[in-house]
């Protein structure tokens, strides 16, 4: 007796889920006439003043060749850098908000295809002035217990001698640092969440005019750029050889006051 | 933090039959406690995962040790006599005396010098101490994912396999949250299921003027940090000024509960008295007169042999034979 043939015809599709705004396309992504709000994409790029910074590859030679200068004149290069954006808020001219639910965010160095871009939801269409969130993470979940996504202590930005986390982490070489078991190492680790060393920020980031325009016909784009040289001076200029390590919420007074002020709008693509 | 409900309260019973219960306990008479469970609700799966956890030495770099090796459940979670402080892998010695683990959920505080502040991340402490497990929480996640024991755990727990930080330290605080003790002579009395001896009773007085303005009833803990005046031990331990950085705290540790005295020697942060009586001398004539004193203790306290006799067998009554025996805190694999 003769079997039919079954023929399996398998059908492979891969979906490229590629959300820049700029490839959007309004004939294959129809618009919703009825839409009230938008997404809206923030991305961050790291820089060093005008060259876009660069983690230290993992070997001894790269990680020992110094790639930035800060204002003391000392060369260093990174090894780690990660800080945590939270409690993003947008503000409109009538002086209400857009506030993101569930809003922390680690920029990672080593990960920026994976960290340093993601997506504001359900944005309430209209024109928006500012943008304010906190670097660092807000004092409730700093003592809310174990925590996941972007707040999971495995992700390596908690102390967990005395429970809190890490809003910034820098790690990186410097010749001019102090020369210890562990060669010519620089950490600075921020955290702090009560006082008197409450070293949460909000930073606040006015618009230029036009602003930016959440609509339904597209997705527009914030473009953030984080200098990691503020880190180190603006108004306390850091010197590597005499501060290099400073990792409790005590000891990091003068990075706190310097590195609220890394942030700036680079870009509104609307 | 959210406070638990009225509803939560379970009243205490007096035999062993309330070893059944998996639910939070809140003995009568006590004060709400700090962790509540509001986020984390208590299941039989759930404080089984953590059961095992505790007792599981993958969590330490070279697997050999456990924390159920530096908290032992018949020296009420505390190392026990002859270990001064913990001891970690490789034979390291840690620089504190393990703590007794009980009646967590009213500490808002943990560790010695307060340094954790949420029975969920107190896990964490342990694993990432270099003198302790020196391992990550990264790595001990990846571990547990890979057994296939902990699938099943993790499955009956949670209702599937996903392995995360979250679920371990959730189940952790489920096993720990639920190490309350409340079944020592002390708590029947209170109850009016026994009665005080006459030296019991009169060192029960003998504490109310003595003791009590530290160690409050019923936990027997104000769960404050003070500097009883301890002198400083080798490794100028500063106590909860490492977590402030702030210089009133310089040498002040919390004040641990007298509950389980008779389970938990050696005593003080240090381990450095291994008798009641040591600790009795010390704060008789003892106490040095370190920055930060606590005034209670700056000026000098007397006792009589009699009244040191008699605080003895009040202290005795409140051990818990219920708690260091119950078989829902046993060693498990």
């Amino acid at each position: 007796m003769k079997k039919g043939l079954a023929i399996l015809v398998l059908i492979a599709v891969v979906f490229s889920c590629k959300k820049d705004p700029q490839s959007a396309n309004p004939t294959t992504n129809p618009v919703d006439p009825y839409a009230t709000s938008n997404d809206v994409t923030v991305n961050f790029t790291n820089v060093a003043d005008n060259v876009i910074l660069q983690i230290s590859k993992d070997t001894i030679y790269d990680a020992l060749t110094p790639k930035y200068v800060n204002a003391n004149n000392d060369t260093f290069s990174i090894s780690t850098f990660k800080y945590y954006i939270s409690n993003i808020r947008l503000k409109k001219a009538d002086g209400s908000y857009y506030v993101e639910p569930e809003s922390y965010h680690l920029i990672n160095l080593a990960d920026t295809l994976n960290t340093a871009k993601f997506t504001l939801k359900n944005v309430p269409l209209d024109y928006y002035v500012s943008m304010d969130f906190v670097l660092g993470v807000d004092s409730t979940r700093n003592c809310s217990g174990a925590q996941t996504g972007a707040l999971d202590p495995s992700n390596d930005m908690f102390w967990t001698w005395s429970s809190g986390y890490i809003f910034m982490k820098f790690e990186g070489y410097s010749k001019q640092s102090y020369f210890n078991a562990f060669g010519h190492n620089l950490t600075f680790h921020v955290g702090g969440y009560t006082t008197p060393y409450n070293n949460i920020r909000t930073i606040t980031l006015p618009f230029n005019a036009p602003f930016l325009s959440v609509t339904k016909n597209k997705v527009p784009g914030l473009y953030l750029k984080t200098n990691v040289l503020d880190i180190f001076r603006n108004p306390n200029t850091i010197d590597f050889a005499t501060q290099n390590s400073s990792t409790s919420p005590a000891s990091v007074k003068k990075i706190v006051t310097n590195y609220q002020k890394m942030f700036s709008v680079s870009a509104i693509k609307n | 933090m959210a406070r638990c409900t009225k509803d939560a309260e379970i009243h205490p019973q007096t035999s062993t039959s309330s070893t059944d219960n998996y639910s939070p306990v809140i003995p009568a008479g006590w004060p709400q406690p700090v962790y509540t469970f509001s986020t984390n609700p208590m299941t039989f799966d759930g404080f089984t995962l953590g059961r095992h956890l505790f007792y599981e030495p993958m969590l330490s770099q070279d697997t050999s040790i456990s924390c159920g090796n530096c908290h032992l459940q018949n020296f009420a979670f505390t190392n026990g006599p002859g270990h001064p402080v913990s001891h970690g892998v490789h034979d390291l010695l840690g620089k504190r005396n393990a703590p007794a683990l009980f009646n967590l959920n009213w500490s808002g505080k943990l560790m010695w010098d307060g340094g954790v502040n949420n029975l969920e991340v107190q896990a964490l402490a342990p694993i990432s101490n270099p003198l302790e497990f020196n391992t990550s929480i990264s790595i001990v996640v990846n571990r547990i994912a890979a057994s296939s024991k902990y699938k099943a755990l993790f499955k009956k727990a949670f209702g599937d396999t996903v392995v995360d930080s979250q679920r371990i330290l959730k189940a952790f605080a489920q096993f720990m949250g639920l190490m309350v003790s409340y079944n020592s002579k002390y708590d029947k009395v209170k109850r009016n299921e026994d009665n005080f001896t006459v030296s019991e009773s009169h060192g029960y007085n003998v504490f109310l003027s003595k003791c009590a303005v530290c160690h409050n009833e019923p936990l027997f803990t104000d769960f404050a940090f003070k500097n009883k005046g301890l002198a400083p031990n080798a490794y100028q331990d500063s106590g909860r000024y490492r977590i402030t950085g702030n210089p009133s705290d310089i040498y002040k540790f919390k004040t641990p509960s007298l509950r389980n005295l008779a389970f938990t020697a050696p005593y003080m942060h240090d381990g450095r008295f291994s008798t009641l009586d040591d600790v009795l001398t010390f704060f008789t004539s003892g106490v040095s007169p370190t920055i930060n004193l606590d005034p209670f203790m700056a000026t000098p306290h007397t006792i009589t042999a009699q009244e040191k006799t008699d605080l003895l067998s009040f202290l005795n009554t409140l051990n818990d034979y219920v708690f260091v025996n119950d078989p829902r805190f046993k060693e498990i694999h």
